[in-house]
């Protein structure tokens, strides 16, 4: 998985591309270090590349989500497609998440 | 039971496997860890059969299965070497190159397949069964890390089969384990673990166990 991250003044944009499995944890570690910087307020994490998600990578959202609500910062999934937005469905993370549709 | 009953006529009555080269698969490819390549290099062999020799000796109990059931496809692979691979994504294309699938039902078949292989990798030939929060998830990636490559256990294998037939398309996952119950309550919805079976029973037409250590999933091919 790439993971790519850019901060505009109070908001950490996380781009995602390739796949997103149980082995891609240390990359997106880092990413979950990055959104409790105290400059952070809204974490938008952009799935439009994204091809691939299993559920280690699922479960690494729902920590970022947990990450965010312990820290009361905004969290945005944007723009699922494909194989990502199936699992989503069938996962139901529109009871969980704020989900930008594409 | 009905698992059983349903490899086993799957396995006298489906078609040879067709190739779409047209050139006859050969049997059994058996490759060492230490001299394989990637394994997209090794599937993309002619062979209906792949076997990596040393995965815990088990390779016997491989060849008797392939000899039972007769499955078109099957692969015979170490933990360690299953999980520094991206192996269910290596297998779709394996089945593609088989016969051609829509893309929704690759997709769906990688899923699963994904599931199952980390399933059996993790819990079933490792036996780690705690599930990680937040602060325990970088220790818990360089546990399993650590115990695939230090550990035998490292060595157990990973066997996956598969049939195939006009209508369907069914694979089977077996670890060394001593199995799991496919149709376990799901965890909290807002728990970051536990959701690999749910999408098994959810993305496969149908998904059974013959054994504790068996998953089975049928995928329709015209749904």
């Amino acid at each position: 998985m790439e993971c790519l991250t850019q901060q505009l003044a109070d908001t950490l944009i996380v781009t995602l591309s390739g796949t997103f499995v149980f082995s891609d944890h240390a990359t997106f570690k880092k990413t979950l270090d990055q959104a409790e910087d105290e400059r952070v307020r809204h974490v938008h994490i952009e799935l439009a590349r994204l091809e691939f998600i299993d559920s280690a990578g699922l479960g690494m959202l729902l920590l970022m989500r947990d990450v965010c609500a312990k820290h009361k910062k905004n969290l945005v999934l944007s723009m699922p497609t494909g194989q990502v937005k199936k699992v989503f469905d069938v996962s139901r993370f529109e009871h969980l998440f704020t989900i930008k549709a594409a | 039971m009905q698992g059983i009953q349903e490899i086993s006529l799957l396995s006298r009555h489906t078609a040879p496997i067709k190739i779409i080269d047209d050139q006859p698969a050969r049997s059994h490819y058996f490759f060492r860890t230490q001299d394989a390549p990637a394994l997209s290099t090794i599937l993309a062999k002619p062979y209906q059969h792949f076997i990596e020799i040393g995965a815990y000796h088990e390779q016997q109990k491989t060849l008797r299965f392939i000899e039972e059931e007769r499955p078109h496809f099957s692969l015979c692979i170490s933990s360690a070497n299953a999980f520094s691979q991206p192996v269910a994504d290596h297998v779709v294309h394996y089945l593609t190159r088989r016969r051609p699938l829509l893309p929704m039902l690759a997709s769906d078949i990688q899923t699963c397949l994904q599931e199952a292989l980390m399933n059996a990798i993790i819990h079933g030939n490792l036996m780690l069964q705690c599930h990680p929060e937040t602060h325990e998830f970088e220790h818990y990636l360089e546990m399993i890390t650590h115990r695939l490559k230090y550990d035998p256990a490292g060595q157990k294998p990973v066997q996956l089969y598969g049939w195939f037939t006009e209508r369907h398309i069914t694979l089977c996952v077996v670890d060394s384990g001593s199995g799991f119950d496919l149709h376990q309550p799901d965890p909290p919805p807002e728990k970051p673990y536990g959701r690999g079976l749910a999408l098994i029973r959810a993305m496969s037409s149908s998904a059974w166990q013959s054994k504790p250590n068996h998953v089975s999933m049928r995928f329709d091919c015209h749904a």
